[in-house]
């Protein structure tokens, strides 16, 4: 697990204090209970904090589970390293 | 109902609810958020005079700006639920659009 | 612990010890166990005892041996017995083991600084004779009051101001502006008062009085720039230092020649007080509480469980809508300034409990949420944050309904509406004040219910306008959530928590209130901690929570945090109808107090009779104006009264 996985893992459990280190890997929205739309912007606020970045969408399925979560971390990582390599000409 | 009845009915309901009497000059399509006159901690109580005053139901997710943030909206708003006929087995009518 | 009093003529007349003694009659309530009066030509103090430390020989006004300084002081230095050591190092000499003479010593060797080297509550004025001045103080947080008054050449001071009042010349009439602030803040801003020409002197601030003049500055400030040091720090470590310095401040605060109670509310701060009291102690604890026959206030469950997990014998008042409405009008009297809740009341009836159990002094645990980030405005101001960053998003008003679950009406709220309410329009972001704008402004609704009178005479006086002025230049640059605090604790902490609910209403009964997390070492070091260690994601007094698992039940760690409220408007205009309410709100009675329009009151009080009243606002605006119907009938209209009497 890398460190961002981790540190991701880590807002799951503030937000699910009842989740186990396994469970956080595989969680999704049907998986988990009390995972309603709060669950998810309580998330969201929490990911946003962590990572001292601002989600740009208002997209509920996007988020519907912990690999929702690792995949727009990991777009917007990309995202910001391809508009670097744009200076680079 | 006429629509301008209704209007008079909210406007009145506002003045001695939230106003405490106080004359205060809300044109119909002030925002009633807005000027401070209701507020969220008030706009249930506007919900249950709709409710008793005009015998309709206010869904949770009517429950919005759109519909209740000023005199003519609201009045617009009821009328669409006046129109709405209940049925006599007590079930809830659909809502329409 | 006790009650002062005083006066200085400064044309050097003489003080007039009847005046003295009317004054010091009105605190006695401050201290049962002796008073007394000292004069000496143009000065004199006065004196009423609550005695907790050197029984038999703390007597005041106290002098040094030599005769040449006196003090009257109403507190507790607890650091007492480590600064007379240092100062019979120096060479100062002590007739007594008690704290009153260590401040006399103390002043002796550091003069006005003396003040900087004491830790603990305090309000004193202390008469040097060599220099002819009259030197007062108050402690850094305002746990103690401290009212003063010029009429003429006469100066006057006192613990409340009930006994500035019975000095013929000062008049008793409600300050417009303080009301103003009162309707918008929950308090005034000091020096102001409710009182027009009434002040108080602010927290960590002295005065001086001498050659005609009064001046006065603050002595020290609290900040919350957050320490370098800490930011790198391991929160192990900082939950540990955390721990000590709340130890050492509870085991200071246990020093006393009577026995020492708790306050036991069932939140984590009481929690933390009690356990540290117990450990130290290692005695018998007795703890306190009120229960509430409203489950919707009732924190009974968490507070026996707290209780059988320390071992504590246990106590606890119970308190009915009808209790609240029966002694409220003693609580006005003792508050001295209106109020927006009734939760002073639930603490009078606690701390008459405490009295009657034999106890003169308790440990509570105010103080913990205005540095170790607990307080629900504070993680609402983050949520709103969260909203704004994206405010057209549909989804992020959503987490505003964690804010209050345990507000049914909040849970029921549409999220438009939240959104609007909680103000996150893009202006509001960048305001100072944005943490604390929904309740200030939802509270300055309530001027709706002003006379025109009044309104005329605050014109444009702009109450946020005036405090922003008052901003610290380094406030800028501090994190939001230490500016939240900030605002927690420079104004309603001392105008209301400390005061209304605190003081006032211990005193009342002759307790005094002792406070572990205003020891201001603690403070000084929690203020300054990272605003994550604080609130992590959303859970509130993280570093505590930490510091103390394992040694409260973990109950009490995870509950969400309830706000401690009592029932109110529903107390007096509910199942019965409350007498004195009713004559007090009708329209002759407004109408001559002259402060709220006959017909708004009217329309609200029937609001009330009818059940349809249950918003927030609603019940601010009942018990805000009823409490200023107390204030003017007990104060100003009692007093008008009394001197009709004289003539």
């Amino acid at each position: 697990m890398n460190d961002k996985e981790a540190r991701l893992a880590g807002c799951f459990q503030a937000v699910f204090p009842g989740l186990s280190a396994d469970e956080v890997n595989v969680a999704t929205a049907s998986s988990v209970a009390n995972w309603d739309s709060v669950a998810v912007v309580t998330l969201l606020a929490v990911v946003e904090e962590e990572f001292g970045i601002t989600i740009d969408s208002d997209d509920l399925a996007a988020f519907s589970s912990y690999d929702g979560f690792l995949r727009y971390l990991n777009e917007i990582e990309q995202d910001e390293s391809r508009s670097r390599d744009s200076f680079v000409s | 109902m006429h629509l301008t009845d209704i209007q008079n009915e909210v406007y009145s309901f506002i003045i001695s609810n939230f106003l405490f009497g106080r004359s205060m000059d809300i044109k119909e399509n002030e925002s009633l958020l807005g000027k401070g006159v209701i507020d969220s901690t008030g706009v249930l109580e506007l919900v249950a005079f709709l409710e008793e005053q005009f015998g309709i139901r206010v869904e949770d997710d009517e429950v919005i700006p759109d519909n209740l943030d000023s005199t003519a909206r609201i009045a617009a708003y009821v009328e669409k639920k006046i129109g709405i006929p209940v049925e006599h087995n007590g079930s809830r009518p659909h809502a329409f659009e | 612990m006790c009650g002062i009093a005083g006066q200085l003529n400064l044309n050097g007349a003489p003080a007039e010890r009847q005046v003295l003694d009317a004054m010091i009659g009105t605190l006695l309530h401050r201290g049962p166990d002796a008073h007394a009066v000292h004069v000496a030509g143009p000065v004199g103090l006065a004196h009423a005892r609550l005695s907790i430390i050197d029984l038999q020989c703390g007597a005041q006004p106290m002098s040094t041996i030599d005769g040449h300084t006196w003090i009257t002081f109403n507190g507790e230095i607890f650091n007492y017995i480590e600064l007379r050591e240092k100062l019979i190092a120096k060479g100062h000499r002590f007739a007594t083991r008690s704290d009153t003479e260590v401040i006399l010593n103390a002043y002796r060797e550091f003069g006005e600084e003396c003040v900087r080297h004491f830790n603990g509550q305090w309000a004193f004025a202390i008469w040097d004779e060599r220099e002819r001045k009259l030197f007062l103080s108050r402690d850094r947080f305002g746990v103690r009051p401290l009212f003063y008054t010029q009429v003429g050449d006469t100066f006057l001071f006192a613990s409340e101001i009930k006994a500035l009042l019975r000095f013929p010349e000062v008049s008793a009439e409600i300050d417009l502006k303080g009301l103003d602030q009162i309707f918008t803040f929950w308090v005034t801003v000091p020096p102001r008062t409710a009182f027009k020409n009434i002040f108080q002197l602010p927290p960590a601030c002295s005065l001086t009085v001498a050659g005609g003049n009064v001046k006065g500055g603050q002595y020290w400030s609290i900040s919350y720039a957050e320490a370098a040091d800490a930011k790198n720090a391991h929160e192990d470590r900082l939950a540990e230092e955390l721990y000590a310095l709340l130890e050492d401040a509870t085991a200071i605060r246990l020093r006393s020649d009577v026995p020492v109670g708790t306050y036991l509310s069932g939140g984590i701060d009481s929690t933390v007080t009690t356990a540290l009291a117990r450990k130290i102690a290692d005695d018998r604890l007795r703890s306190f509480s009120i229960t509430f026959e409203d489950a919707e206030f009732d924190e009974r469950s968490y507070q026996q469980e707290a209780s059988q997990f320390l071992g504590t014998q246990h106590s606890n008042v119970s308190c009915t809508s009808s209790d609240i409405a029966r002694v409220f009008p003693q609580v006005i009297r003792h508050t001295e300034q209106p109020v927006i809740r009734t939760a002073p009341a639930p603490m009078y009836l606690l701390s008459g409990l405490v009295r009657e159990s034999g106890f003169k002094v308790v440990l509570t645990g105010e103080g913990a949420d205005e540095v170790l980030g607990g307080y629900d405005i504070f993680k609402e101001a983050k949520i709103r944050r969260f909203v704004g960053r994206d405010s057209g998003s549909r989804m992020r008003p959503l987490l505003l309904k964690r804010l209050y679950p345990y507000m049914q009406g909040i849970q029921r709220q549409p999220a438009a509406y939240l959104q609007h309410f909680f103000r996150v329009r893009a202006e509001d972001l960048s305001n100072p004040f944005f943490s604390h704008l929904p309740r200030w402004e939802l509270t300055a609704r309530l001027k709706q219910f002003f006379s025109a009178e009044v309104r005329d005479a605050v014109g444009d006086f702009d109450a946020i306008t005036e405090i922003e002025r008052m901003l610290p230049s380094e406030y800028y640059e501090w994190s939001y959530f230490g500016q939240a605090e900030y605002l927690e604790a420079k104004y309603l902490m001392p105008g209301y928590i400390l005061s209304s609910q605190g003081d006032r209403m211990a005193m009342a009964h002759s307790v005094e209130g002792r406070y572990p997390f205003l020891d201001y070492r603690l403070v000084e070091f929690a203020a300054r901690l990272p605003a994550a260690a604080k609130m992590k994601a959303l859970d509130q007094k993280h570093l505590l929570k930490k510091a103390f698992r394992g040694r409260i039940p973990d109950s009490i760690i995870q509950r969400p945090k309830q706000p401690y409220r009592a029932p109110d408007g529903k107390c007096f205009f509910g199942l019965a109808t409350t007498d004195y309410a009713e004559e007090l709100l009708s329209p002759e009675v407004v109408r001559n107090s002259g402060l709220f329009d006959p017909s708004a009151v009217t329309s609200l009080v029937e609001k009330f009779k009818s059940g349809r009243a249950s918003s927030i606002k609603d019940n601010m605006a009942l018990v805000g104006i009823l409490s200023t119907q107390l204030l003017v009938n007990q104060f100003v209209q009692s007093k008008s009264e009394v001197l009709a009497q004289c003539i």
